[in-house]
């Protein structure tokens, strides 16, 4: 019984995974393609390179840069007004 | 006798809790996981191509499992959206989503444009000519993703604190 809900409700996100697809698609047919980039092989590389860590160390600065500003923007705009304390006239 | 009682009440509620920390933890670290592999995506110079694609799609599953932890929440909040609900449950709904979405988006493309992982899979050979064009738009989804990967780590901040917290407290307590 467990396993058809879980089932289920893998059925639903997928569903809405397709339809996103699917969205994504079409907006895709829309997109003028640029120009080839001849550098493109000579940047990828197929194999880790371990010197390249700061760039990782960097992305991660990057995600926790957006969770703070989030983080300001979230408690400025979102969070609900101080209560007044009840003044008996 | 009362003593008695106490212990086994205990014990009751100890066992009761045990699913929840488990729980916990579980998600705590899947969703450290996802941090991580969310950062090493963005950086295929680090990982190299072959890393890069085969981690892309490892991740596909781990999300899955996130979200099936959070169907409670789901569920609960969908049936809500459209009713009385506050600024910041709808805008996290909506942050959530994109997220998805965007997950989805870059997850396509990349499927779109491998060169390792997927011809593997499929046992078919790779495309000779890069889509430059599913290439560009792979990379600008992948930047979305980041950006709404730190402001859904912004919005749920004070979950990720109180677990992180009674995690690595009770390792303290457990090593002290």
């Amino acid at each position: 019984m467990k396993i058809v809900r879980i089932l289920s409700r893998l059925g639903l996100f997928s569903l809405v995974a397709a339809i996103f697809t699917l969205l994504t698609s079409a907006f895709g047919k829309y997109v003028v393609s640029p120009l080839p980039d001849q550098h493109w092989q000579l940047h990828r590389s197929l194999t880790p390179k371990i010197g390249e860590l700061p760039e990782f160390v960097g992305e991660v600065m990057l995600i926790a840069f957006c969770a703070v500003v989030g983080r300001f923007v979230f408690r400025l705009r979102l969070a609900p007004p101080p209560r007044r304390k009840y003044q008996p006239q | 006798m009362v003593a008695v009682v106490n212990a086994q009440t205990e014990i009751a509620t100890a066992e009761s809790t045990k699913p929840a920390k488990w729980r916990l933890k579980f998600m705590f670290w899947l969703d450290a996981a996802l941090l991580v592999s969310v950062s090493a995506l963005q950086t295929l110079h680090f990982t190299g191509l072959v890393l890069h694609e085969w981690l892309g799609l490892a991740v596909v599953p781990l999300i899955l499992i996130h979200l099936l932890f959070a169907w409670s929440w789901i569920a609960a909040e969908t049936r809500r959206f459209l009713t009385s609900q506050s600024a910041r449950a709808r805008v996290n709904y909506l942050l959530n989503l994109s997220l998805f979405a965007a997950v989805t988006a870059a997850t396509y493309s990349g499927i779109l444009i491998s060169q390792r992982a997927v011809p593997a899979l499929t046992r078919s050979k790779a495309a000779t000519e890069l889509d430059y064009k599913w290439d560009k738009l792979h990379n600008e989804f992948a930047i979305i993703v980041v950006i709404l990967t730190g402001l859904h780590l912004a919005i749920n901040w004070d979950w990720v604190l109180a677990a992180g917290k009674r995690i690595f407290r009770r390792s303290l307590r457990g090593r002290i």
